[in-house]
C-alpha cells in the first residue's frame, strides 16, 4: 500500500467521526486532534476504523504518534511493514 | 442565573471537596460577553483557538477555557486572565507558579457542555460526555475495555447497555485524566464496578502498578444526555464531597448543589 492509499485510509476513518471535516482544508502538518477537536471517544473510533481498514492494530504506547496527517502516515508506513500477514 | 458582584469573596476549598463547575457553552452567544472571554486567552491558547476547523470548536474551546481561568479565579486572588499554565508530557495543563493555594484543576467538554473540577492538591480528573453522540459504544468496549466490564456490558438488556457504556467511560477517561496520562494507559488493564446504590469500585492489572483503595469516583449527571464522573486520588474510605454548581463565565452562576461520597 503506498502513502497516498495510506492516507485515504486515514481520511476515510476520520471522515466516519468527523463526518463535517473537509479533507481539502485540513493542514497536513498541524495535529488532527487539534484542528477535528477529536475527544478520547472520536480518537479510538477512527482506530477502530483503520484497523477494519487495513488490519493494523496500533498499541497505546504509539499513540502519542499519531498526531498529524503526515505522522499517521509515516507511522502507519512502518507499522505495516512491521507486521507479519 | 444572578449576576456576581465583582466583590463577592474568593471560596475555600477543602481537601475533603471537589468543586465541579458547569457551563453550557451552546447558551452563551452575547458577543461582548465571547470578546471578554478572548481577551482572558494567553497566546498560545489564542493559537490553538484558531487553529480549530469549525467554528464550534472554537465557540466551545472559547467558552470552556475561560471556564477555567474564571473557576480559579474564584479561589486565589488573581485575575482570570493573569493565570499561567505548564503542560506534563501527554498534553494535560497545571497552574503554573509558586505562592498560590495548590489548585489542581481538570476540564472536560463535549456537544453542549463543559464542566471544571478543581481540588486542592490532589490528583483529580474529570469527563462528560454526550451520551447521543453518534459512534459505536459496546463495540468499542469490546475492543478496548477490560474482559470484566465487556461481559458485564454485554450482560445487561439490550437497551441498557449503551448508557451503561457511557457511565463505564466518564468514569475511565476520570481516571487516566487524573492520572494525567491520557490514553497512553490501556483501557483494558482496569476495570470498574457498577453496582446499584453502592459507588464505583476500580480494580487494576498488576502492571498498572496502582491501588484501588487509593481512589474516589463519583458518577454525576448534568442533564438527560450528558452523564459526567469525576475521580480523585483520595484514601477510598475517606468522605468526599462533590460541590456542584452551574455558571456563564463573567455572567452568572446557579445555586451550588452537593453530592457526598
Amino acid at each position: 500500500m503506498n502513502r497516498d492509499e495510506l492516507k485515504q485510509a486515514v481520511l476515510d476513518s476520520l471522515a466516519a467521526v468527523a463526518p463535517e471535516m473537509n479533507a481539502a482544508e485540513l493542514r497536513q502538518d498541524e495535529p488532527l486532534r487539534e484542528q477535528l477537536d477529536l475527544d478520547s471517544f472520536d480518537f479510538l473510533q477512527a482506530l477502530v476504523e483503520l484497523d477494519r481498514k487495513l488490519s493494523v492494530s496500533i498499541p497505546e504506547s504509539d499513540y502519542g504518534r499519531l498526531t498529524t496527517l503526515e505522522a499517521c502516515v509515516d507511522y502507519l508506513a512502518g507499522r505495516l511493514g512491521e507486521q507479519v500477514h | 442565573m444572578s449576576s456576581r458582584p465583582a466583590t463577592e469573596p474568593l471560596l475555600t476549598l477543602s481537601p475533603d471537596e471537589v468543586h465541579f463547575w458547569v457551563v453550557e457553552p451552546e447558551g452563551v452567544t452575547e458577543p461582548r460577553l465571547l470578546e471578554a472571554y478572548r481577551a482572558l486567552l494567553d497566546e498560545g491558547e489564542r493559537e490553538r483557538h484558531l487553529r480549530f476547523r469549525f467554528e464550534k470548536h472554537r465557540h466551545q474551546y472559547l467558552v470552556s477555557h475561560a471556564l477555567v481561568r474564571t473557576t480559579l479565579s474564584r479561589y486565589a486572588p488573581m485575575a482570570p486572565e493573569a493565570w499561567r499554565f505548564v503542560t506534563n508530557a501527554y498534553g494535560r495543563p497545571e497552574v503554573a507558579g509558586e505562592g498560590l493555594p495548590p489548585l489542581r484543576f481538570n476540564l472536560s467538554h463535549t456537544d453542549g457542555m463543559a464542566v471544571c473540577a478543581v481540588a486542592l492538591g490532589v490528583d483529580v480528573g474529570a469527563d462528560v460526555e454526550d451520551a447521543l453522540r453518534p459512534g459505536q459504544t459496546v463495540e468499542l468496549a469490546d475492543s478496548f475495555f477490560a474482559p470484566a466490564e465487556v461481559a458485564a456490558l454485554r450482560a445487561l438488556p439490550v437497551e441498557r447497555q449503551r448508557e451503561r457504556f457511557f457511565e463505564l467511560w466518564t468514569l475511565k477517561e476520570a481516571y487516566i485524566k487524573a492520572r494525567g496520562a491520557g490514553l497512553s494507559l490501556p483501557l483494558d488493564q482496569f476495570a470498574f464496578h457498577l453496582e446499584p446504590g453502592r459507588l464505583p469500585r476500580i480494580s487494576f492489572d498488576p502492571r498498572m502498578e496502582d491501588e484501588p483503595e487509593a481512589w474516589k469516583f463519583v458518577p454525576l449527571r448534568f442533564s438527560e444526555r450528558h452523564p459526567a464522573a469525576v475521580a480523585v486520588r483520595r484514601d477510598r474510605g475517606l468522605p468526599l464531597r462533590v460541590r456542584c454548581q452551574r455558571t456563564v463565565p463573567l455572567a452568572g452562576e446557579g445555586e451550588p448543589w452537593f453530592v457526598s461520597a
